[in-house]
Formats: structure tokens, C-alpha cells, sequence
């Protein structure tokens, strides 16, 4: 495997847009046994509780000011949202802690899918 | 796909759902193939953080560029087998309060895929067994 290792990546086009990558990725069961089906830059995760997990990075951020975001999927039933723990778990360099709810209350998804910008 | 979870208990909440860690079969192989940076790198950073966490200055914090460059920087520990590499993802990726600290019970334990439950009905109600 090679390395590409640049500063910025820019768009050809004259003043053309900096091209922002993602910096981490997971998709993972969040029913049955629980496990990961494919990642970028992510060391493990952790089941917690019903509808809960966190996310380990493989390498820690330069802060925990990252963006995150992500979408469930859910093969039997709809109507579910998806959430990022911000409040009682102070999200680290580290770790991040998800959450997907379903009328408030914490629920697993088919499905979990978080992507992480900086 | 790896045949290995780790079940924890958090000492600071034992009241809680026992978890699961489910290790990322590209980082095993990543470490098995000898990628790995020493642990000491990630404590290292892991300590900086948590220590501005507890002076109330997190909002703030970045990590020193160095120590956070020394995670692709630092020398490679070499190849790992499997177990290996679980033990070094237990004390990267485990609150360190779980392995580091002496209990009157284990407070982990690296266990197969197929011991833990499947059936997710009680996962609220999950202990890790004596």
C-alpha cells in the first residue's frame, strides 16, 4: 500500500472549492450479534445498552470538535431518528457516543452508519 | 471475522447493562501485520485530554501536535497474534479504571463471539456471569 500525504486537496477548476474528506467511518449491526461491517479509522465499538454505542477511533482527532453524522436503517419497522449523545457523555478525541431513538425511546437499528468530518 | 468480544463492566457505574466490545477486523489485521504505534502514544494523549476534561478546559483543548503526530510517527511494535492484539485493544480502547485498577472481580473479560447473547429482548438487563 502506498501513501498520499498533502496539506489540501483543491478542485482543478480556477478558485475551485477545498475538497474535505471524511475522516472516519463505521457501519455496523445494531441487532443480533452486534458487529461491524465495514469501517475507516475506527479500532472498535462498544455495545452499551439498547439503542447506544460508542464508536473508538483508531487514531484520536486533533480535538473532539469533529463533525458527525449518520442515518439508521431499519428493515422491519420506520419512524426512527438518530441522535448523538452530547450531554451526559462528553464526547473525547477518542470515542463518540451514538444513540438512536424511535418515539423517544432507545431502540436498535437494523443499521448504524456514522461518518465523521473535520 | 474475529472470533473475539470483550465483555466489561465499568467500575464508576456498576448499576449499568454489562458491554460489549466488538473489535474492527481491519484494525486486528493492522495489528497483526505489526502497524501498531506503542500504547503508551494513545495514554499519552488520552491523559492530556483527560486531564483538560477535568480542569474544566475541554472546549478549548487540541492535543500537543507531537504526541498526536505519533501515532503514525512512532517506531511499530511489530506483528501480534490475535490475542495480542485483544489485550492491546483492551487497555487502548477500555476505560483504564476497568484493567488498570484492582477489584474484587474481574471487571472484563475477552470471551468468543458466540458467548454472547444474540437475542437483544433483555439487553438491559445483561450481567457479565461469575
Amino acid at each position: 500500500m502506498s501513501t498520499l500525504t498533502v496539506n489540501t486537496i483543491e478542485e482543478a477548476t480556477t478558485g475551485g472549492a477545498t475538497v474535505f474528506t471524511a475522516k472516519a467511518f463505521v457501519n455496523f449491526n445494531g441487532t443480533g450479534t452486534v458487529a461491524i461491517r465495514d469501517e475507516e479509522n475506527v479500532s472498535s465499538i462498544t455495545d452499551v445498552t439498547t439503542g447506544t454505542y460508542d464508536v473508538n477511533w483508531s487514531n484520536s482527532f486533533a480535538n473532539a470538535d469533529y463533525l458527525a453524522s449518520g442515518v439508521t436503517d431499519n428493515v422491519q419497522i420506520g419512524g426512527e431518528c438518530w441522535q448523538i449523545y452530547r450531554t451526559s457523555q462528553v464526547p473525547t478525541s477518542s470515542e463518540l457516543r451514538v444513540y438512536s431513538a424511535r418515539y423517544a425511546s432507545a431502540f436498535d437499528a437494523t443499521y448504524f452508519h456514522v461518518i465523521i468530518h473535520t | 471475522m474475529t472470533k473475539y468480544r470483550v465483555i466489561f463492566d465499568d467500575p464508576d457505574h456498576l448499576d449499568e447493562p454489562t458491554k460489549v466490545l466488538v473489535p474492527s477486523q481491519n484494525w486486528l489485521d493492522m495489528a497483526m501485520a505489526g502497524n501498531l504505534p506503542p500504547i503508551w502514544v494513545y495514554w499519552q494523549l488520552q491523559d492530556d485530554e483527560q486531564k483538560a476534561i477535568k480542569e474544566g478546559r475541554h472546549k478549548e483543548f487540541r492535543h500537543d501536535p507531537e504526541k498526536h503526530a505519533l501515532q503514525r510517527t512512532a517506531p511499530r511494535i511489530g506483528p501480534l497474534t490475535e490475542e495480542e492484539a485483544m489485550e492491546y485493544l483492551v487497555m487502548k480502547d477500555l476505560p483504564r479504571r476497568c484493567w488498570a485498577e484492582e477489584h474484587n472481580r474481574p471487571m472484563f473479560k475477552i470471551v468468543r463471539t458466540e458467548q454472547v447473547p444474540s437475542d437483544r429482548t433483555f439487553r438491559n438487563a445483561w450481567e457479565m456471569a461469575a
